[in-house]
């Protein structure tokens, strides 16, 4: 083959226009990306940022009734968490006062992960996860051929997720959602 | 009748890619080699089966961006000279003397091929490729499929009111260029997650398909796995994807398309043929590039310097062989399945159209071998359409697929994962913002050039939706202009926003913006609500 006289050249890589690093806000989302793995972002207002807070993510298994907590580096803005498939959770954002206290910043919406192959595992669905899969996309809303169930028994003592303004005519609770609310 | 059934489906799709400001822009032959490698192919292939008479049915999906897309006079003209160019360059390669004699004559094939090609562009279709496909699906050859609007990852957006707006102007926009409302639609990438069924069902679509596992892992498990269609609760019916006719062509070890005697994609001339041959056919850049003139065959698991040249012939023998093996299989695998289901099975044989003569040259050949010879084996299947099906067969069994994708292992690592996970931030505010503009100025009926400014930002939004540009920046595959188109879109959605809110909408920026991406002209920002 011969070299082609634009082989020499280094092109100019045109990235397209810049983004902003950070919205300003208190936030945090949770994002399903397979059974076992959820992805987390979340951005803080300029108080935080400006006050250096450490942060720690706090991720609740509702499902399991536990949660654990996760002390990201200053600089990240985004996780991947191994989770366990099949199961609920929502992720919390605190910020570490100098008196050692957690302050909570924002909270997730709850998602539920998926379960890996089931009809060849054998393994079944709980009803809780089944229903907490469901996303209220339509705006009718769902009309469930089957009572929903009752919400499971170990409840987060994390405060109630608000109702983010782009569903507030969703007639579902939000957790039902993918997603965060600040 | 048969009573089993094999539904071809195929996917055509590209990303919206329109550069007015650039006299040639290398991506927009993305939609040139889609044109005159597997689109007007598959024409060809259809005309030819409608003139012998043979009763093939096909359902196909044409996404809003491709229908937009073939509409535009500017990549009309351009692909005139797209065409124009080949036929240029393979005159030469048909004369040039150092070539060898099967190189000449496979020089000969692109020739006519070319020819041919730029023939039924100009005679058959006036230009106008959506005319065929509409002709081919009044006569009842082809069921169109609609699809979100950009194409659009619907289980990674954050706001219900997105996933709806992008349904809502992806089936409007193929009602305006097919003349009918779609029955069913493709989801893009098949990701689906429970409760989008359901906004499926308030647009008046009947079904949807999803990866076999979304139908193994369904609530409750289906008895009968996925060659029986499944009801979700709100009616609209969800068909499950085939394994096995998936695997035979999709395999890139077991499927046909590796078969040694196919043609080549990697051994291109943009790479072999001496510079100067080929500097006027390359792009101002000057760098090579595929031209879509290939002599050699894929041989085998050899190195590209080793490949054997290409005899256009035998491939084509060879997918003919392939044609009538890939029927034998369906009717073995559909006189099994007949006998265990207690309905009328049916094989959903979904692939992406760009499959057929783009990566696989051969594959319009195949395609055209498999209805021919279905034609013949009728007691054992029909060949159907998903909507002919589901008008003769109601589904028994009740359930709601599961979160579940065609891609790579299944879920949604090649849309989320390190390449492209810094997008979502954007896209997920982007999509608040533009819900909280429908919210604000819904009720105002606002005038030009608000109403505008405000349409412009829904469609800036939806190009940035498009699942097109994580999924580049997965592959690497043209990846920087994924970012850019991805930055520069969001970045043009949120001057929008700022402009709107601020009372200081700019008209001529607003015209620049739909110059350089006309789509969804009538689309109305309300769809947000």
């Amino acid at each position: 083959m011969n070299p082609g006289r634009g082989d020499k050249k280094v092109p100019y890589i045109d990235r397209g226009e810049p983004l902003p690093r950070s919205y300003a806000e208190n936030r945090i989302v949770a994002m399903v990306r397979e059974p076992e793995m959820i992805f987390v972002y979340w951005d803080v207002a300029t108080e935080v940022r400006v006050a250096g807070l450490p942060l720690v993510l706090r991720v609740h298994c509702l499902s399991e009734g536990r949660h654990y907590d996760i002390e990201p580096s200053p600089l990240a803005d985004n996780m991947y968490l191994h989770v366990a498939a099949n199961r609920r959770y929502w992720v919390e954002l605190l910020a570490r006062e100098p008196s050692g206290n957690l302050r909570t910043l924002a909270a997730s919406r709850e998602v539920a992960t998926p379960v890996r192959w089931a009809g060849q595992s054998g393994v079944e669905m709980p009803d809780e996860i089944r229903h907490a899969l469901r996303w209220p996309v339509a705006r009718r809303g769902p009309k469930p051929v089957r009572p929903l169930p009752a919400r499971p028994v170990a409840e987060p003592t994390a405060p109630p997720t608000p109702v983010p303004a782009a569903e507030v005519r969703r007639p579902l609770a939000p957790h039902y959602q993918v997603g965060s609310s600040a | 009748m048969s009573k089993a059934y094999l539904a071809i489906v195929l996917h055509a799709h590209l990303p919206f890619v329109h550069h007015p400001e650039h006299e040639r822009f290398l991506e927009e032959d993305w939609l040139f080699e889609g044109m005159a490698e597997t689109y007007i192919p598959l024409l060809l292939v259809w005309e030819r089966l409608r003139r012998d008479r043979v009763p093939f049915k096909i359902t196909m999906s044409l996404t809003p961006p491709l229908l937009e897309m073939w509409a535009q006079p500017l990549l009309r003209n351009r692909f005139r000279r797209y065409l124009n160019a080949r036929i240029d360059l393979v005159e030469k390669e048909v004369r040039n003397r150092r070539r060898s004699e099967q190189e000449r004559r496979t020089a000969r094939h692109y020739r006519e091929r070319f020819r041919e090609t730029e023939a039924y562009f100009r005679a058959a279709t006036g230009g106008d490729l959506v005319a065929p496909f509409r002709e081919l699906q009044d006569a009842g050859h082809l069921e169109v499929l609609g699809c979100p609007a950009t194409h659009g990852f619907l289980p990674l957006m954050y706001t219900p009111n997105a996933v709806r707006a992008q349904i809502e102007v992806g089936l409007r926009t193929v009602e305006r260029h097919m003349g009918r409302r779609p029955r069913g639609i493709w989801l893009p990438e098949m990701a689906f997650r429970p409760g989008i069924e359901e906004a499926l069902a308030e647009e008046g679509i009947q079904y949807f398909i999803v990866d076999a596992h979304g139908i193994f892992n369904a609530y409750p498990v289906p008895p009968h796995g996925v060659h029986l269609p499944v009801r979700t609760p709100c009616g609209v019916v969800a068909f499950g994807r085939d394994l096995e006719s998936s695997k035979q062509v999709w395999s890139a070890d077991e499927g046909y398309p590796g078969d040694g005697a196919y043609r080549e994609f990697y051994r291109d001339l943009g790479y072999d043929a001496d510079y100067e041959e080929i500097e006027p056919y390359l792009h101002a850049d000057g760098v090579r590039r595929h031209l879509g003139i290939k002599y050699h065959r894929i041989t085998g698991r050899v190195a590209l310097h080793e490949k054997q040249p290409y005899d256009r012939d035998a491939a084509v023998a060879k997918a003919r062989e392939h044609g009538g093996h890939f029927v034998f299989c369906r009717q073995h695998q559909l006189r099994f399945l007949k006998q265990r289901l207690p309905g009328p099975p049916v094989v959903v044989a979904p692939y992406d159209a760009e499959l057929f003569g783009h990566w696989w040259y051969e594959g319009p050949e195949f395609l055209e071998q498999v209805y021919r010879t279905a034609q013949y084996v009728t007691e054992d299947f029909a060949v159907c359409t998903l909507g002919e099906y589901l008008d003769t067969h109601a589904p028994a069994a009740e359930a709601v697929p599961s979160t579940s994708s065609w891609g790579d292992k299944g879920y949604f690592e090649v849309w989320l994962n390190g390449s492209n996970d810094w997008i979502y931030r954007h896209l997920h505010k982007a999509e608040e913002r533009m819900v909280e503009l429908a919210r604000r100025y819904a009720a105002e009926e606002p005038q030009p050039p608000v109403r505008d400014a405000l349409n412009q930002a829904m469609r800036e939004l939806f190009l940035a939706q498009s699942s097109d540009w994580a999924f580049l920046m997965c592959t690497g595959t043209a990846a920087p202009y994924a970012e850019k188109r991805t930055r520069n879109h969001l970045a043009q959605f949120t001057r929008l926003y700022q402009m709107i809110l601020a009372g200081s909408v700019d008209p001529g920026y607003v015209a620049r913006l739909y110059h350089m991406n006309p789509i969804f002209p009538d689309a109305d920002f309300r769809v947000f609500l």
